[in-house]
């Protein structure tokens, strides 16, 4: 993904595509995370409210963001591989097995957030979505979101400054 | 109704972007795994592979509001072979639609310019007439391993949501029973 946007003469990217890549993939991630943070502690939070509505449309909200978000974060994530051009080393060294490592994390919480997105949903069509037990299993969905996008972060953060 | 919509909604977006965004990233892995991820991304420009992506996404949206639309009932109601089937043909419709796409922007490339005459015109569309089963047929075997994930992820769902409602039905149940006493 180096080509158009270069330089004239070499193949490097130009710093200002880098930085928009690099920039979004990074904002979108944060908003991600601090997102589900947020929403874990509303859900401990308001767990005893049993009778209002909010948190159940602000979880729909969530829902929502997050599934346009993380489109932007998986297509930015890639283009910044791709722009990494020569930076990208072999399956077999210690960078690609963190690139793997990262990848896996990566589908696993996509994997999560579609269960959990299903649990929102079902909840908003049921009449128990405000039950104390449904904001419980909640946090919790939510809490784990952000452990595992914690952990993406840390092998994303290792890969882009050289730890591996 | 529009409650319904909602949610209905809600769940068309998920499913469509956990679709595009997963197969995006195995592709990734399986090509960084065969040391191919390097060449592989650099045949294409960041517009361009951005702007793929979005059609991906676009296109797979399309699909799977169709197949969960068409479905009528709620999602939820589905049983799990009706939902597994839906995601086999959604991928078997998704793999044609890209093939599509790709005819239609390489024949967008070359008619304005004549660079493809008539004969070579006639010779994608023959082609077509393979390539629309078989981006068909590859796009169902995506379907089947996306189908396995997904019922197993709405699976476990559906076991949550139970453990979170039985309870409840039950409290909501004593509490009408000593109202009514």
């Amino acid at each position: 993904m180096n080509g158009a946007l270069t330089t004239a003469g070499d193949h490097l990217p130009s710093f200002e595509l880098w930085f928009a890549v690099r920039y979004l993939h990074v904002a979108s991630v944060a908003l991600l995370v601090g997102g589900a943070l947020v929403m874990c502690g509303l859900c401990l939070v308001l767990a005893g409210d049993t009778e209002s509505s909010v948190l159940s449309r602000i979880t729909t909200l969530y829902e929502w963001l997050f599934w346009s978000v993380i489109g932007v974060t998986v297509v930015t994530g890639i283009s910044n591989l791709g722009l990494k051009g020569e930076g990208l080393m072999p399956a077999a060294s210690s960078w690609g097995r963190a690139l793997t490592v990262k990848l896996s994390l990566a589908i696993l919480v996509l994997c999560l957030a579609l269960l959990r997105s299903d649990v929102v949903i079902r909840l908003r069509g049921a009449a128990v979505g405000g039950s104390a037990r449904a904001n419980h299993v909640l946090a919790s969905l939510y809490g784990a979101t952000v452990v595992l996008f914690l952990a993406v972060l840390w092998v994303g953060l290792g890969l882009a400054h050289g730890r591996y | 109704m529009a409650d319904t919509d909602r949610a209905l909604n809600l769940r068309v977006w998920s499913l469509s972007t956990f679709r595009t965004a997963t197969f995006v990233i195995v592709i990734a892995a399986a090509a960084h795994l065969r040391d191919s991820l390097k060449p592989a991304l650099g045949l294409l420009d960041t517009r361009i592979g951005v702007a793929a992506f979005m059609l991906l996404w676009a296109l797979t949206w399309y699909v799977t509001r169709a197949s969960v639309r068409r479905w009528g009932a709620p999602f939820e109601s589905a049983s799990p072979a009706q939902q597994f089937m839906t995601v086999v043909v959604a991928g078997g419709f998704n793999g044609a639609a890209v093939y599509l796409l790709i005819v239609s922007e390489r024949l967008f490339e070359a008619l304005p310019d004549h660079a493809m005459s008539l004969d070579g015109l006639m010779r994608v569309l023959a082609l077509s007439l393979f390539g629309l089963p078989v981006s068909f047929s590859v796009g169902m075997v995506v379907g089947v391993a996306f189908g396995l994930f997904e019922v197993l992820i709405v699976g476990v769902g559906s076991m949550l949501f139970d453990r979170i409602v039985a309870p409840a039905q039950d409290d909501a149940a004593l509490s009408n029973a000593s109202t009514s006493e």
